[in-house]
């Protein structure tokens, strides 16, 4: 992570390996051993072989909840990008000051219990709550978001609202400024300097923010487990009910496994992406 | 010397782990588990397990909440932590053997209702599924059957079912209202219980947990409900007054039951537990406290005026109660709450 000089690199490489250990330990201990298990079972009860996912992949309520969730994560994917854009643009261009109370702004939620949070959002999106009388009071009528859709989309932005802002405005803040100018000074207007010199610029920090919101988006519990309702239940919901009603631990191991694939393959195909721009997915963060 | 570091603190890691391992208590004491904070668990702390306690000197702790996901982690890895665990009646009869240990009940054996004590799972409350309306939407012409809260024509409005498990009478109710004869019940048909709620579906907000669908009751998120009638008791108590009970409609009765995990080991101590909760005193006590139905039939509670209109045992329930049978429920537990999930997430 750090910027080490160049020529000092590959000493510290070697000497680095064992910094890894205890990242390693809690890991293996507390990661990669329960998720092996989690997949044996998924492949060995109640006999050896794939009928978890047969029944899985095989099912359509079960295909519908994986399409669904696919389709909430990338919504509040794009609805995450479009509020975080402008604003970590805003927060790279203030000064200092400033750009300590944007911080703060968008890390709130961070500091904020996931319960409270969630409960806050429950009262505001209620029946006779404050978002309905706020656009009864604009003569939009019978707007009640709990339980809807658009109410878990809406929650999740603003928890998910920290994890693009960051990586992008560390990318711009690294862009430099001046090849603005030089468009400009080579005939480029504002909005065509914008979209052909900036933009480009700054997609290693919208990679790095939509691969992790995305991801997160994708196993996301407890805000569409309490705003939303089970009859649009997202795939960790579903998980939740397998093992805590059917006991079903393999069946819910597959849907798990299912899950972790789809997670690694959008993770590969964004890193494609990233790849010629010259820098990983992760990139984005190293700027600062 | 850095070579070393790395096994060294693998070493320590492993250590940790073990120390984390679960804890098992002492040899006087036993860990009860119920569904947390609550008139519930509130209720048994009072009426039972502080006179255990008195009784026998073995201190009782609570954990929480009861799970049988955990329960069944808990049994396959061999470390169980829990020595009575109050759980739903069809779940117990159905981990009989396997999860859950056959408690011997002795001459009590015959002080539940008919049917409804099973070789592993002893009654300790009884629940009815409960139709209440909101007065503040109804008020003037109030649902007077079970069939209203299906008819969205002639009571539009948004109904609330508690969805996480079908087994509290959910289905049931819907073929009752569906005009099924309550002795010709069982073998439910599940197909046609889910086509009544389909045609409420537009208007049905399912609740995954009680506290949620008390929550959205007390918030006049709904304005009908089917409710187990312990948490339409606390609902009432907290003072959502506005709910109001349908009365003389029929009523889906349903239970827990108190069982011993297998492997525990202070099964013995943890059975003697349950016998004690089962005395009528006991039982009385803990039903007036929680707003649940007595499991001993000679115990005879004195409910406060809010408790009586949900009172399942009460001498006008009579020809209302219709008692789940938790054997077919015990035998067909895994299919029906798959396909009623299914109904509910597609």
């Amino acid at each position: 992570m750090t910027a080490a000089v160049p020529v000092r690199r590959a000493v510290l490489r070697s000497r680095a390996s064992w910094l890894l250990f205890p990242a390693a330990a809690v890991l293996l201990v507390f990661f990669c051993y329960p998720l092996a298990v989690i997949l044996l079972r998924s492949f060995s009860e109640p006999a050896f072989g794939l009928s978890n996912y047969v029944s899985v992949l095989g099912d359509e309520v079960q295909i519908r909840v994986v399409l669904r969730t696919l389709r909430t994560a990338l919504i509040i994917t794009v609805a995450t990008l479009v509020v975080a854009y402008p604003y970590a643009y805003a927060m790279s261009r203030v000064g200092r000051r400033a750009r300590g109370l944007l911080t703060l702004l968008v890390l709130m939620p961070f500091w904020t219990s996931v319960m409270a949070r969630n409960f806050a959002w429950y009262v505001l999106e209620q029946r006779g709550g404050v978002l309905e009388k706020l656009f009864d009071a604009i003569g939009i009528h019978g707007v009640s978001l709990l339980g809807s859709v658009t109410g878990v989309t809406v929650a999740m932005v603003q928890v998910m609202l920290p994890f693009m802002v960051l990586p992008l405005q560390n990318t711009m803040r690294g862009i430099d400024r001046s090849l603005l100018h030089a468009a400009g000074s080579l005939g480029a207007r504002g909005p065509v300097a914008f979209v052909r010199v900036y933009l480009p610029l700054s997609m290693p920090g919208v990679l790095a923010g939509v691969s992790v919101v995305f991801i997160m988006s994708l196993g996301f519990y407890i805000t569409p487990a309490l705003l939303g309702t089970p009859q649009q239940a997202l795939a960790a919901q579903v998980i939740g009910t397998r093992v805590n009603d059917l006991l079903d631990f393999a069946g819910a191991g597959a849907l798990g496994a299912v899950l972790l694939v789809l997670t690694l393959i959008v993770l590969a195909v964004l890193s494609r992406l990233a790849a010629p721009l010259g820098t990983s997915t992760a990139g984005g963060a190293d700027r600062g | 010397m850095p070579r070393r570091i790395p096994a060294l603190l693998s070493a320590a890691t492993i250590l940790l782990a073990a120390g984390c391992a679960v804890s098992e208590g002492g040899e006087n004491s036993l860990v009860f588990v119920s569904y947390g904070q609550g008139a519930y668990q509130a209720g048994q702390r009072s009426a039972v397990l502080n006179p255990y306690t008195e009784k026998t000197g073995t201190t009782v702790t609570i954990d929480g909440p009861s799970s049988m996901a955990k329960l069944k982690a808990m049994v396959e890895a061999g470390k169980v932590a829990w020595d009575v665990v109050d759980t739903e009646a069809s779940s117990a009869a159905q981990a009989c053997g396997t999860l859950v240990e056959p408690v011997d009940m002795g001459p009590l054996a015959s002080a539940f209702p008919d049917g409804t004590l099973t070789p592993c799972g002893v009654p300790d409350a009884f629940f009815g599924l409960t139709l209440m309306y909101n007065a503040n939407v109804y008020g003037d012409h109030p649902p007077a059957t079970l069939a209203d809260f299906f008819d969205r024509g002639r009571f539009p409005g948004r109904r609330i079912v508690y969805g996480n498990d079908p087994s509290v009478g959910t289905l049931e109710a819907a073929l009752l209202a569906d005009g099924v004869p309550k002795d010709r019940l069982y073998p439910l048909d599940v197909r046609r219980a889910l086509s009544v709620y389909d045609r409420i579906r537009p208007e049905l907000t399912i609740s995954d947990t009680y506290g949620d669908q008390q929550q959205r009751m007390a918030g006049a998120q709904a304005d009908l409900a089917l409710i187990v009638s312990a948490r339409a008791y606390s609902l009432l108590k907290a003072g959502a007054t506005n709910w109001k009970v349908v009365p003389g409609v029929p009523i889906p009765v349903t239970w827990d039951v108190l069982v011993v995990p297998k492997g525990s080991r202070r099964s013995e101590q943890a059975k003697d537990l349950i016998r004690f909760a089962s005395e009528p005193a006991q039982s009385a006590a803990f039903a007036e406290r929680a707003g649940v139905g007595p499991a001993n039939s000679a115990a005879k509670p004195r409910y406060p005026e809010i408790g009586r209109a949900l009172d399942i045992w009460g001498d006008d329930k009579e020809d209302l109660r219709v008692l789940s049978d938790v054997k077919w429920w015990a035998a067909n537990r895994v299919r029906v709450v798959k396909t009623w999930s299914d109904w509910k997430t597609g």
